[in-house]
C-alpha cells in the first residue's frame, strides 16, 4: 500500500486573470507501513493535498494514486481511513450508529462491527457514551469519535488531518499511542500536524510545505543534524529561509 | 445499493429525530382539530371544505419540512462538513446524492403517512358530526390517492431542493430558489392556460411561458383536493400519467443533481 503524488497542482481563481497555486508541483510517496509527517505552516496546502487524495477536490495538474489506482476511484477509500480537521457529525446519530455505518459502508459484517466498536470505544474511553448522541459530545469526544471512525474498518492507510487538535493531554495521549500501534501493525500513517513534538515522536519521515511546494522530504534524521537543534529549529530555518529566497520580493512590497 | 441504503437510512435517522419534525407534527395536529370545528360552519359542501382544509395541512406542513429540515440537512453537510465523513468511505458521489434523497423522501413520506391518518381523522369526525351533508358512497380510495399524489408533488420539490443545493453556496439561496420553483409549479398552468386562451397574446411571450412549463414542474396536476372533497371517481389512466409525469421529473432532476454534485469542489 502505497501513496503516490506525481506533479500536483492545485490552483484557485482569485479574480478573472489571476489565479494563486495552493499546490505547486507537489511530488511524494509514501511507502507502506511508515509513519508520514505532513508539515507546513497555515496555508501552505497541507489540507488541499489531503482533499485531493480523499478526492474532495480534482487536482488542476498531476495525479494521486492510492496503491495504483487513481484517487477518483471510490473503491480505493475501501482501505483508507479519514479524520478530518475538526470532525463534525450528524447531532441526532448515536456514536454505535455512526461508527455502524462506517463499518457496513466498508463491506464489514454485523457481529465484526459490533465487536470492533467495543473494543475502539473502549481504547478510546469512549464506552460510557456508546448510546449517547453525538451532539451532546464534547470536542474532545467528538474528535475520539472520529478517529474511532477512521479506524473501524482496520484501514491500511490512515489520514490525519490535525488528529491532535482539541484534545487535552490525555487524549492527545491515547491518540498518539493508537498511531504508534497502527505503525507497529504495519499500517501506514499519514497524518498533518503543527505539534511538532508529536511529530518528532511518532513519525519516520516528514515533508515540509510552504506556499504550495515541497522543501523538504525525508527522514527526521537526515533533517535535524543539519540544522543543529531540534525539529522546531529545523521546521522554523527552512520556511525562514525559503520566504527571503522566494518570495523576498512579496515579503518587500508587504 | 447497500451504500445508498446505508445513506438513505442515516438521513433517515437524523431526519426524524429532529425536534422540527415534532414541531411540524403538532401544529398539523391542532390544525386537524381546527379542521373539525371550521369544516362545521358550512353545512353545504362539508366534505369539500373539510378535506381541502385537511389536504392543505398536510401539503402546508409536508412543505415546512423540506424547507425547515431537508434544506438544513442537505445544506449542513457542506456547510458543517459532515459530507467528509461520508465521502471518505467507499461511497461514489451518485451514490450520495440518491442515498440523500432517498433518505429525505422518506422522512417527508413519514411526516406526510402521519399528517394523512390525522386529516382523514379530523375529515370523519366532521362527517359524523353532520353526516347528512356527506356525498353518498364517499370514496376514501380517492382520499388516499389524493394524499399520495400530495406525496408525490413533495417529492418533486425535495428533488428540487437537493439541486439547488448542490448548485448553490448558501442554504438560504437554495431555499429561496426552492421556494420560487415550488410558486411557479403551483401556477405556471394557470398562466399558462389564460395567456395561451387569449387572443392577444404576445407570441415570444407565449414561447417564454410555454418554455417555463417545461422546466418547472406542474403541481396542479397533483392536486386532487377537488375529486377527494366530492368523492368524484378517479380516471385511473390519467392517474398513471401524472404518476409517469412526477416520477419522470424526479429522475431528471436527481440525475441533474448527480452531474452538478460530480463536479462540485468540497473544499
Amino acid at each position: 500500500m502505497t501513496i503516490k503524488i506525481e506533479k500536483l497542482k492545485k490552483t484557485y481563481r482569485k479574480n478573472l486573470r489571476f489565479s494563486k497555486p495552493a499546490v505547486d508541483d507537489l511530488t511524494l510517496l509514501i511507502e507502506s507501513g511508515e509513519a508520514f509527517g505532513f508539515l507546513g505552516p497555515n496555508g501552505a496546502g497541507k489540507s488541499t493535498v489531503i482533499k485531493i487524495l480523499l478526492n474532495f477536490i480534482q487536482p488542476s495538474a498531476g495525479a494521486a494514486t492510492i496503491n495504483g489506482f487513481l484517487v477518483s476511484n471510490p473503491a480505493v477509500r475501501r482501505n483508507v481511513g479519514y479524520l478530518p480537521e475538526n470532525p463534525y457529525f450528524y447531532d441526532h446519530l448515536t456514536a454505535e450508529e455512526l461508527l455502524t455505518f462506517g463499518g457496513k459502508a466498508a463491506g464489514m459484517g454485523k457481529a465484526q462491527i459490533a465487536k470492533r466498536i467495543d473494543e475502539l470505544l473502549e481504547r478510546l474511553k469512549l464506552s460510557h457514551a456508546k448510546k449517547q448522541r453525538l451532539r451532546t459530545y464534547s470536542k474532545g469526544m467528538v474528535q475520539r469519535t472520529g478517529l474511532a471512525l477512521a479506524l473501524i474498518h482496520k484501514p491500511q492507510i490512515c489520514i490525519l488531518d490535525e488528529p491532535m487538535s482539541g484534545l487535552d493531554p490525555m487524549g492527545r495521549r491515547l491518540v498518539a499511542d493508537l498511531i504508534v500501534e497502527m505503525r507497529k501493525n504495519g499500517q501506514t500513517v499519514f497524518f498533518s500536524s503543527h505539534i511538532l513534538s508529536d511529530i518528532e515522536r511518532l513519525c519516520d519521515r516528514v515533508g515540509i510545505l510552504n506556499r504550495g511546494r515541497l522543501l523538504y522530504c525525508g527522514g527526521l534524521k537526515d533533517l535535524l543534524p543539519a540544522t543543529g537543534g531540534g525539529l522546531e529549529q529545523a521546521f522554523i530555518g527552512l520556511i525562514e529561509k525559503d520566504e527571503r529566497e522566494q518570495h523576498g520580493a512579496d515579503l518587500a512590497a508587504g | 445499493m447497500e451504500q445508498i441504503w446505508l445513506l438513505a437510512k442515516i438521513t433517515y435517522k437524523e431526519g426524524v429525530r429532529n425536534r422540527i419534525l415534532l414541531g411540524v407534527l403538532l401544529v398539523a395536529l391542532l390544525f386537524s382539530a381546527f379542521n373539525v370545528i371550521f369544516s362545521q360552519m358550512f353545512a353545504h359542501d362539508l366534505s369539500k371544505v373539510s378535506v381541502d382544509l385537511g389536504l392543505s395541512t398536510v401539503s402546508i406542513a409536508g412543505l415546512a419540512v423540506i424547507f425547515f429540515m431537508g434544506i438544513n440537512l442537505l445544506a449542513r453537510d457542506f456547510e458543517k462538513r459532515t459530507i467528509y465523513m461520508v465521502l471518505s468511505r467507499p461511497i461514489a458521489r451518485w451514490q450520495y446524492v440518491v442515498g440523500k434523497y432517498v433518505g429525505l423522501s422518506l422522512m417527508v413520506g413519514t411526516a406526510v403517512a402521519i399528517l394523512g391518518l390525522f386529516t382523514a381523522a379530523g375529515v370523519k369526525t366532521s362527517m359524523l358530526m353532520a353526516p347528512n351533508f356527506i356525498p353518498q358512497n364517499y370514496s376514501w380510495l380517492v382520499f388516499a390517492a389524493a394524499v399520495c399524489f400530495s406525496l408525490l408533488s413533495l417529492m418533486i420539490i425535495t428533488a428540487l431542493a437537493q439541486l439547488f443545493t448542490c448548485l448553490a453556496t448558501s442554504s438560504y439561496i437554495a431555499l429561496l430558489v426552492t421556494a420560487c420553483a415550488y410558486f411557479i409549479g403551483q401556477n405556471v398552468e394557470l398562466v399558462r392556460k389564460t395567456l395561451l386562451d387569449s387572443a392577444e397574446v404576445n407570441r415570444y411571450y407565449a414561447i417564454m411561458i410555454e418554455g417555463i412549463t417545461w422546466l418547472f414542474p406542474n403541481l396542479q396536476a397533483f392536486d386532487m383536493k377537488t375529486a377527494a372533497g366530492y368523492g368524484l371517481p378517479m380516471n385511473t389512466v390519467s392517474l398513471c400519467w401524472t404518476a409517469v409525469y412526477g416520477l419522470s421529473y424526479i429522475a431528471i432532476t436527481v440525475s441533474l443533481s448527480v452531474f452538478f454534485f460530480q463536479r462540485r469542489e468540497l473544499t
